[in-house]
């Protein structure tokens, strides 16, 4: 019974396949109407309602693949609405111009004009299909694909707007509170609609004066007062509320950024001055430092597939491959139900080099004969090897994985020296050596040197008589 | 014997499993789609020829292997600190000064308007804070005496001081704390992580439920239940004293070779029963028989503590052998240590109503505050020296509060001090799992009887939750009844002040 559902699904995916094929027949059927115009080329005459016939039966199918692709969800609903509709008017269109070739000039005044505007049908016809390949591009490419790759001049000459980077800052204490903050998020948010170039409700944000001024409904900010600023009123109403702004369909606003419009207008909507010299109460605090490069959700560089001989391998010794987020190659690899993964499986692992973030080897069989392979785990940021038989002569593969930010090293053969040659990795912060003979002196001989490691020695005590009692 | 009637009821029951729905799922690609679909050999009546192989086809028929989260996480693993019967937040996190000058006065009549309480009626007299307070740590953070040790790590919490509910009985709150809703049926916080999530070891239950206190709460097994989501998600309930799990040990004369062999033979039949039906219930015991029988030897092993060393059995007060929240902090350390993914923990006896000694604020309530305050304490600093800490997220809570008023149970004095059920204002904390440590959210008003400012809901703190472990609270629904649901309903925003 899946099995149709599934059908379905296997059907639609052939879409992006099949509609070359109008695109590509009707192309050529539209090139022999043009050339067979010329008496050398007139015995092609008959081959353009042959050809626009196939084109067309083509594109039917294609449309019909195209809805079943629609039915699984997951695009863009504006510009999937244009690209199905478009679609379907490529497939009527094309039917109905077969139609018009294949009957000839008829008998009625309205045959004979149609026939007689055939060649502008078919004009129209493949600008139509440059349009709805466009949005079909869209859909499976993402917005900006072509524009980001399109050369400046050419940028400009079409006035083409660009997918905006994510608003990131170095310090965004110090950056200005309205050109540096506000601004931009005014510009990424609202701008295409209320800008310099559109005025919808005749609100325009990309001044102060003009945002000052407000729109036909009134003013759009009015300092400190929040339910009066209609402007925040706006964005915070129920999606689905016909005023909410964004409108449905476009870019959406995000809850941190609407937070920090309303804490500028709740602080008098200052035109002047640094963020750092606005208060802030902490939710502002945490908003704010969000922004900060670093605070965002890091940003990794694309994983290559996994190796699935590797990942098949692995699992069959019951050590866990899971990916870090739906859809990444990234990934976490756990041997915890392989007790015994010793040094040699962990050769396997460098097949997976590009893709392991956290490796959790903790009460493992692996050694310092092992740690070679480890080493070669260069995007390693994090490392469970507690309670196995590493000692200090494994760490020195570690010099390798610069990335790693966590190393467990409790219950392990580890001392000082060990704990030397961490000092080298510039991005280590957590590090766990309860349980070895570490002492005291070389942990504060590591934190001097890297005054961002925190180093947890462990042995917690709580006094042993109940002060209540 | 009827051949004939028998092979009837066989087809019927075939039959009957074929709905109209079936029909017009059929429909939808076509007759064209179903006559490509022959000629492409993949419309047979059964899964079978494109069941996969190999272990990670395994893995995707089975309900509990591991998954990845939405988005990257920092939580890996939860343990649930549950304190069943409410205890008072104004002896414990909310220090109130101002209610100590209306110690023994009347309550103003504007509080009382429009209130329901659980058991005070007319006029009660305000009841002072019993405990002492004092700021601990660097961030200052305020705490009873009743809790000393637990000063010690207060700088590794997160405090929110304005937790809201719905409900003013212990059921039905404990109900909507553990499942997002007042009444039976939904699946339990637990049993969402594991569905979200899967979990990391294959040996043992994704999620354990571990109870103390002489009792399981008053809502029974539907607190950690699976609701509409497949059974395979409910929390399995180890006990610390006898065996660990009942019914798991082989009746005499049993071998383990005997009942490797007839899992295998019962899977077998379950896995073409699967593949016939696609039915994900019968995928969930082919789970529940597999793990069941790794459990034999994984559970009693997780379960010992005897095997701990002195040290960590004076750290956190544990005695083996004995039913006690102590040894269910251990045990919860040493399953989120085996990659255990939900970890509950069920401590009952904190309703301090004043009706006796037991139930006194300041001699049974305190004693049970004595009970927890070195094993939560501990947990805290075990799970931070073997470097879980930061990515196992800790949670403590009732599911309510407890009125600034001192209970007057029928309108009459009560023997002991006591305060009654309350909804508008508790407080629950959060350690570990990248929750910003030393942080106190929400304020309640002078007499803490009402949030004022960063008031949150059960769904709030919910959609936190998940969001830790790396969902949008959203995103994560089950379709039942032909609408997706979700764990915290319609509701719940990420507390962003604490994450």
């Amino acid at each position: 019974m899946e099995n149709v559902g599934d059908l379905s699904l296997f059907l639609g995916r052939l879409h992006p396949l099949l509609v070359h094929l109008p695109i590509g027949i009707l192309f050529v059927s539209f090139v022999i109407a043009l050339v067979s115009k010329r008496p050398a080329y007139s015995g092609l005459v008959p081959a353009v309602p042959f050809t626009l016939l196939i084109g067309a039966v083509a594109a039917v199918l294609a449309s019909a693949l195209g809805f079943l692709l629609a039915s699984q969800g997951g695009y863009d609903i504006r510009t999937l609405d244009f690209h199905q509709w478009f679609g379907v008017a490529v497939a009527v269109l094309s039917m109905g111009l077969w139609w018009i070739y294949h009957r000839g000039p008829g008998r009625t005044a309205g045959m004979r004009m149609l026939f007689n505007g055939r060649l502008a049908i078919f004009g129209a016809l493949m600008a139509l299909l440059g349009v709805t390949g466009h949005y079909g591009g869209t859909l499976t490419h993402g917005k900006g694909y072509l524009t980001d790759a399109m050369p400046p001049a050419l940028v400009g000459l079409l006035g083409v707007e660009r997918v905006e980077e994510p608003l990131v800052f170095e310090n965004v204490q110090e950056a200005a509170v309205y050109d540096g903050l506000i601004q931009p998020i005014l510009a990424r948010r609202c701008q295409t609609c209320h800008g310099a170039t559109k005025q919808e409700g005749g609100l325009a944000l990309h001044e102060r004066r003009s945002l000052l001024a407000g729109g036909d409904s009134g003013a759009a900010i009015v300092p400190k007062q929040l339910d009066e600023s209609e402007l925040y009123v706006r964005l915070i109403l129920p999606a689905g509320d016909d005023k909410r702004m964004p409108p449905k369909g476009r870019t959406t606003i995000t809850p941190d950024e609407i937070a920090l419009i309303g804490w500028w207008i709740e602080q008098g909507a200052p035109f002047e001055g640094l963020v750092a010299d606005v208060p802030q109460p902490d939710e502002i605090s945490a908003t704010l430092a969000r922004l900060e490069a670093g605070n965002t959700e890091q940003v990794l560089p694309e994983a290559p597939p996994l190796d699935g001989a590797a990942v098949q391998q692995l699992a069959a010794q019951g050590i866990k491959v899971i990916p870090v987020a739906q859809g990444s190659n990234h990934v976490v690899v756990s041997a915890i139900n392989a007790p015994d993964f010793d040094d040699a499986d962990a050769e396997l692992l460098v097949r997976l080099k590009d893709n392991i973030l956290q490796l959790q080897l903790g009460r493992s069989a692996i050694s310092d004969a092992g740690m070679s392979h480890i080493g070669k785990l260069t995007g390693l940021r994090k490392l469970h090897l507690e309670h196995t038989s590493i000692t200090d002569e494994g760490l020195k593969a570690l010099a390798a994985c610069v990335r790693l930010q966590y190393l467990n090293l409790s219950a392990t053969a580890i001392g000082d020296n060990g704990l030397d040659q961490l000092k080298a990795l510039p991005e280590l912060t957590r590090l766990y050596v309860f349980g070895t003979t570490v002492t005291g002196e070389a942990v504060a001989e590591i934190q001097q040197a890297k005054p961002e490691l925190s180093v947890d020695t462990g042995g917690y005590t709580l006094s042993i008589e109940n002060p209540l009692m | 014997m009827d051949i004939d009637r028998l092979v009837k009821e066989a087809q019927r029951h075939q039959l009957q499993s074929v709905t109209r729905r079936h029909f017009l799922k059929e429909c939808v690609a076509g007759i064209g789609g179903m006559a490509l679909g022959y000629m492409l050999g993949g419309c047979g009546p059964s899964h079978s020829d494109r069941a996969p192989t190999g272990m990670a086809a395994l893995d995707s028929m089975n309900p509990m292997a591991p998954r990845a989260p939405q988005f990257a996480a920092k939580a890996k693993r939860i343990i649930y600190l549950h304190m069943a019967g409410a205890p008072s937040q104004l002896e414990l996190f909310d220090y109130k000064p101002e209610l100590h000058k209306l110690h023994n006065l009347p309550c103003p009549e504007s509080i009382l308007a429009g209130k329901k309480f659980a058991f005070i009626r007319g006029v009660p007299k305000m009841l002072g804070p019993q405990a002492q307070f004092k700021q601990h740590g660097q961030s200052g953070a305020w705490l009873s005496d009743y809790l000393p040790h637990f000063s010690q790590v207060v700088d590794e919490v997160s405090f929110l001081k304005a937790m809201h509910t719905e409900q003013f009985n212990h059921g039905p709150a404990q109900l909507f704390m553990h499942t997002g809703h007042a009444r039976l049926g939904r699946p339990s916080m637990g049993s969402w992580v594991t569905y979200g999530l899967g979990t990391e070891n294959s040996d043992l239950p994704g999620f354990v439920v571990l109870t103390s206190g002489g009792k399981t709460p008053d809502a029974g097994k539907s607190v950690w239940g699976s609701g509409f989501l497949p059974s395979v998600y409910q929390g399995v309930q180890c006990r610390s004293k006898g065996e660990p799990v009942l019914y798991l040990n082989d009746p005499g004369g049993m071998g383990r070779d005997l009942k490797k062999q007839t899992i295998q033979a019962i899977n077998a039949v379950n896995q073409e029963e699967y593949n016939s039906y696609g039915d994900p219930e019968t995928l969930a015991r082919i789970a529940q028989y597999e793990m069941a029988f790794n459990m034999q030897v994984a559970v009693p092993e997780v379960m010992d503590i005897d095997r701990e060393p002195d040290y960590i059995h004076e750290l956190y007060g544990t005695q083996p052998g004995k039913e006690s929240f102590a040894n269910n902090c251990l045990l919860a350390r040493k399953l989120v240590e085996q990659g255990v993914r939900f970890v509950q923990l069920f401590d009952w006896g904190w309703d301090s109503h004043g009706t006796n000694a037991r139930e006194a604020i300041d001699i049974g309530f305190r004693e049970k505050c004595r009970e927890i305050d070195r094993p939560m304490t501990a947990l805290l600093l075990d799970l931070k020296q073997r470097g879980l800490l930061d990515e196992t997220l800790v949670v403590w809570g009732g599911e309510f509060g407890r009125t600034p008023m001192q209970e007057n149970r029928d309108d009459k004095d009560m023997p002991f001090l006591g305060r009654d059920h309350h909804t508008d204002a508790y407080t629950v904390w959060l350690a570990g799992g990248g929750v910003k440590p030393g942080v106190s959210y929400g304020e309640t008003d002078d007499i803490g009887f009402t949030g004022i400012n960063g008031r949150t809901s059960v769904h709030d703190l919910h959609a936190t939750m998940l969001h830790l472990m790396g969902f949008d609270h959203e995103r994560l629904t089950y379709d039942f009844q032909g609408r997706p649901f979700r764990l915290t309903d319609v509701e719940g925003e990420l507390i962003s002040a604490i994450v």
